[in-house]
């Protein structure tokens, strides 16, 4: 029956492709040709299939929608996990601490018992403290001023380098974004290959410039390489090479100078861009380790970052409340600036 | 969204501020918190030391001046080590211009003595008389009572008995009466019978007395009353039978007796009727008599007895006298213990007053020496020295002023105090060195413990081998010189002792990024020696290199964190 209608189908659209025009005799739908009986019966048949299929696909989405949902989940507590973990764990008294983690300690090479201690006791995680106590705060602030002179030094080395290499940055990228000549190309493509470089490679020399300068071991050996650091030159570039050229000639013949188009015209427009870089910046020199490892050997000048990475068994008992009170900046720096970090990265293009 | 950045950024400026203010507070807190300890290394060696001692020279035979009390000194004549004799004038005393003590003294005697002779004159009070004689009354009256009780008892018993005596008594009575009216009437008939036999004797009787007026002799026998006549003429008696017609006087008389003697026969019978009639009357007379009184005795012990009291009331003056006994007895018993506590106290103050005036009389005795003392003389030959006195200076009671040392053989001794382990290697007659002091040598004669602390430590008393040694010259001297050899030897303030034993604390350094750590760490220990100052400890936790807390500014427990005073300059410095 099918085969029949659609056969004569291909004839009328043949016909009339051709224009022959014929009148046709409207043939019966496959409906018409059934019975009341038949009507009824299919009709009652594809209500259920169709019932069957929504039922069908209703399941099917609710199920990869719990799947997508558990995998976000995951995915999500996994992140949270360590945040969570650390300040729920900082309520913990440094006597719950210790007996919980110190075998991470004593299976460390040179421990007294080794791994041998790690074979038979396994790390307790805990979430939830046996005794709520903020014992770890009040020694880590009230009895611990090397915490609070260390609190000091990565402020002393974090603000200089942001504010510094933002400076640094702004003027270089206007200056690589409003004048792109062939030279200035090759300046730019080599702060490209030096921002692809990773850290340890020019670790060295870094450490020899500094020894040279006579610097080595002060906060000067972090500071100026860190304000000269490529990363926000290249990504200002980017973002002020995105300013309509059109903005900037309507200036000049405005008769503003090309001070009063930097700081009044690139400047506010890559606003969000500088703020999300600073953000970004803080965060990164916040963390900083290897650099004050390599260059600042005296540990008094040593910043936070260094002393968290450090973390061992005598400091196990305030490890938590540490890293609480540690990751208080950065987070307040990022809820200061959100909007501006995700609209800046986003039209930065920065992933 | 701005209120949201202003709150942040107060947030970040109260947080950075008070990490400042933590800082700039964060020594001061941490000097208030952490206590502050001194940490020394333990040491090996030994506690040579510990056996030196010091002790002052003291002379044993060394002779006391003892100053008169009271008295002011004049002049002295000798200074320090001058040589005296004995009797030697040492000082010489002011004369003493008040006796009013010795006045007072003697005015004490004598009201004491006199108190005495009042007493011994005073009469001996019976107090306790009183208290008796009323014991005794109480005791009367309750016998009184008690009888009282007991009639009343018996009262009705006793109307009863009465009564039945008065019936009894009242028949018998009537029973006398009628035998005596018997007796009396039969009396009277016996009386009339003897009265006409007398009346018919006494015409025979007249006249034998005639005839004895005519010298016959007749006797009457006394006892009998029989007229005897013997005639003379015939010699015939008046038994004899007379004729019928007498003729002669002798017959006439011989039969008169007869006749007579014929009725005292007669009468004989009825006179003796006559006596057992009388005795029957006395003897109803005094049945009567007798129940009469019975009778008046019953109806008296009636009336006494319905005069009696009820047994309720009798009872009640019982208790009452009962009660007035015991009070009395109470009241005599206390007066006895009270008159023998007076006793006892009289006594007392007798004795007292004895003794006082026994002291007084003495103390009057020493004063009166005293008063008349002039000067100090020496007791005996020799060194005057430590003379404790200035002119002008009053003395005081058994106030030694200076003391007489022999110039040649001078007995001098010295005192030292050793731990009792030290002294326990000591024994009498050994020889010590003496370390310090000009002093050839010294041996020890007594070794016994020191009085302050009998267990720890003992006294070592040595005699000085020095014809030079001087009093209150210090020497030290060396009791052992060899000494065992101690691995940990730390000072004796590091060792701290509780219920559980001796304990140090050693001080754990860790080294992190937040700089060196230290706590303290109990460890228990032995305590080998101790000499005060240093100690040699020993225990199986004790970690010879670690350093041991020695002083500490607030008391310690175990791992607590401390700081080291000190220690970080010396580490700069080093």
């Amino acid at each position: 029956m099918d085969a029949e209608l659609r056969k004569q189908r291909r004839l009328a659209a043949t016909k009339a492709r051709r224009n022959v025009f014929t009148e046709t005799v409207h043939p019966k739908s496959y409906f018409e040709l059934m019975t009341d009986e038949e009507r009824e019966a299919f009709f009652a048949r594809e209500r259920k299939r169709s019932t069957t299929a929504l039922k069908q696909r209703k399941i099917r989405k609710t199920i990869l929608t719990a799947i997508g949902l558990v995998i976000a989940c995951s995915i999500s507590l996994l992140a949270l996990v360590p945040i969570f973990f650390t300040f729920l764990n900082s309520f913990m008294s440094s006597d719950e601490i210790i007996s919980n983690y110190s075998v991470i300690f004593q299976s460390m090479s040179g421990h007294n018992s080794s791994g041998a201690t790690y074979l038979s006791r396994t790390p307790v995680l805990k979430l939830i403290p046996e005794e709520v106590t903020i014992k770890q705060y009040t020694t880590l602030l009230f009895m611990n001023p090397a915490y609070l002179f260390k609190f000091w030094n990565s402020i002393i080395l974090t603000l200089p380098i942001v504010g510094g290499q933002m400076a640094v940055a702004c003027l270089a990228s206007y200056s690589f974004a409003r004048y792109r000549k062939k030279r200035r190309e090759v300046l730019f493509f080599s702060y490209i290959i030096l921002m692809l470089m990773p850290f340890q490679v020019t670790l060295v020399p870094n450490y020899m410039i500094a020894d040279t300068l006579g610097i080595l071991n002060t906060y000067w050996a972090i500071i100026l390489p860190g304000v000269f650091s490529t990363f926000a030159i290249f990504l200002l570039t980017k973002y002020m090479r995105q300013i309509p050229s059109g903005y900037i000639e309507a200036a000049t013949i405005d008769g503003a100078t090309e001070w009063q188009i930097f700081t009044k015209i690139a400047i506010p427009l890559c606003k969000n861009a500088i703020f999300a870089l600073t953000i970004l910046l803080f965060i990164d020199y916040w963390n900083m380790v290897e650099q004050p490892l390599v260059l600042l050997t005296d540990t008094e000048l040593q910043p936070l970052s260094v002393f968290l990475a450090q973390i061992n068994e005598p400091e196990i008992g305030i490890a938590f409340a540490a890293s609480a009170v540690y990751m208080i900046p950065p987070l307040l720096i990022f809820l200061w600036g959100e909007e501006y970090l995700v609209e800046g990265i986003s039209r930065s293009g920065i992933k | 969204m701005k209120n949201r950045r202003k709150t942040i950024i107060r947030i970040m400026v109260a947080f950075v501020a008070g990490l400042a203010l933590l800082t700039f507070f964060s020594n001061t807190i941490m000097n208030l918190t952490i206590p502050k300890v001194m940490g020394e290394y333990a040491t090996r060696g030994n506690l040579a030391y510990t056996n030196t001692a010091t002790g002052t020279i003291k002379v044993e035979n060394e002779t006391k001046i003892t100053g008169v009390e009271g008295r002011t000194i004049d002049k002295i004549l000798v200074s320090s080590y001058d040589t005296v004799n004995e009797g030697d004038v040492i000082a010489t005393l002011k004369p003493v211009e008040n006796s009013d003590d010795l006045k007072e003294l003697q005015a004490q005697l004598l009201t004491l003595q006199r108190e005495k002779e009042y007493a011994e004159r005073a009469p001996s009070s019976n107090t306790l008389t009183t208290y008796e004689q009323a014991v005794d009354t109480a005791q009367d009256t309750l016998s009184e009572a008690q009888e009282a009780l007991t009639a009343a008892q018996n009262k009705q018993a006793t109307i009863d008995s009465a009564d039945a005596t008065i019936l009894d008594q009242s028949s018998q009575l009537a029973e006398y009466q009628s035998a005596l009216d018997y007796a009396t009437a039969e009396k009277a008939g016996y009386e009339d019978q003897i009265k006409a036999i007398d009346d018919s004797i006494k015409p025979l009787a007249d006249q034998i007395t005639i005839y004895q007026s005519y010298g016959y002799q007749i006797t009457i026998e006394e006892d009998t009353g029989y007229y005897r006549f013997t005639d003379p003429d015939t010699g015939l008696t008046e038994s004899d039978p007379v004729g019928t017609t007498p003729v002669t006087d002798g017959e006439k008389i011989r039969e008169l007796c007869y006749q007579i003697n014929q009725y005292i026969d007669a009468k004989a019978p009825i006179q003796s009727d006559l006596d057992a009639a009388q005795a029957v009357i006395d003897s109803n007379s005094a049945s009567i008599a007798a129940c009469e009184l019975a009778i008046t005795n019953a109806e008296t012990a009636k009336e006494a007895a319905e005069a009696l009291p009820s047994v309720s009331d009798a009872q009640k003056l019982v208790d009452t006298a009962q009660t007035g006994l015991s009070t009395a007895q109470q009241s005599l018993s206390d007066a006895q213990v009270n008159a023998g506590i007076e006793a006892d106290k009289a006594q007392d103050a007798a004795d007292d007053r004895d003794k006082s005036i026994e002291e007084l009389e003495t103390k009057i005795a020493e004063l009166e020496a005293k008063i008349e003392q002039t000067e100090i003389k020496a007791p005996a030959s020799g060194y005057v020295y430590n003379i404790s006195i200035e002119e002008g200076s009053v003395m005081e009671k058994n106030q030694t002023i200076a003391y007489v040392i022999p110039v040649d053989d001078r007995q001098c001794t010295a005192t030292f105090t050793f731990p009792s382990e030290v002294a326990s290697r000591l024994s009498i007659g050994d020889d010590m060195d003496v370390t310090m002091g000009y002093v050839d040598s010294c041996t020890i004669i007594n070794i016994k413990p020191d009085p302050d602390n009998p267990r720890e430590y003992k006294q070592v008393k040595c005699a000085i081998n020095d014809a030079y040694a001087f009093p209150g010259e210090s020497i030290t001297v060396r009791a052992d010189k060899s000494n065992k050899d101690y691995e940990c030897v730390i000072p004796s303030s590091a060792v701290n002792k509780d219920n559980s034993g001796y304990f140090v604390y050693q001080i754990i350094g860790s080294s992190s990024p937040l700089g060196d750590k230290y706590t303290v760490k109990r460890v228990d220990v032995t305590v080998e020696d101790d000499d005060g100052t240093y100690a040699a400890i020993s225990g199986e936790k004790l970690d010879k290199d670690a350093m041991i807390v020695v002083r500490s500014e607030k008391p310690l427990e175990d791992g607590e964190r401390v700081r080291l005073e000190d220690f970080d300059s010396d580490k700069k410095k080093t």
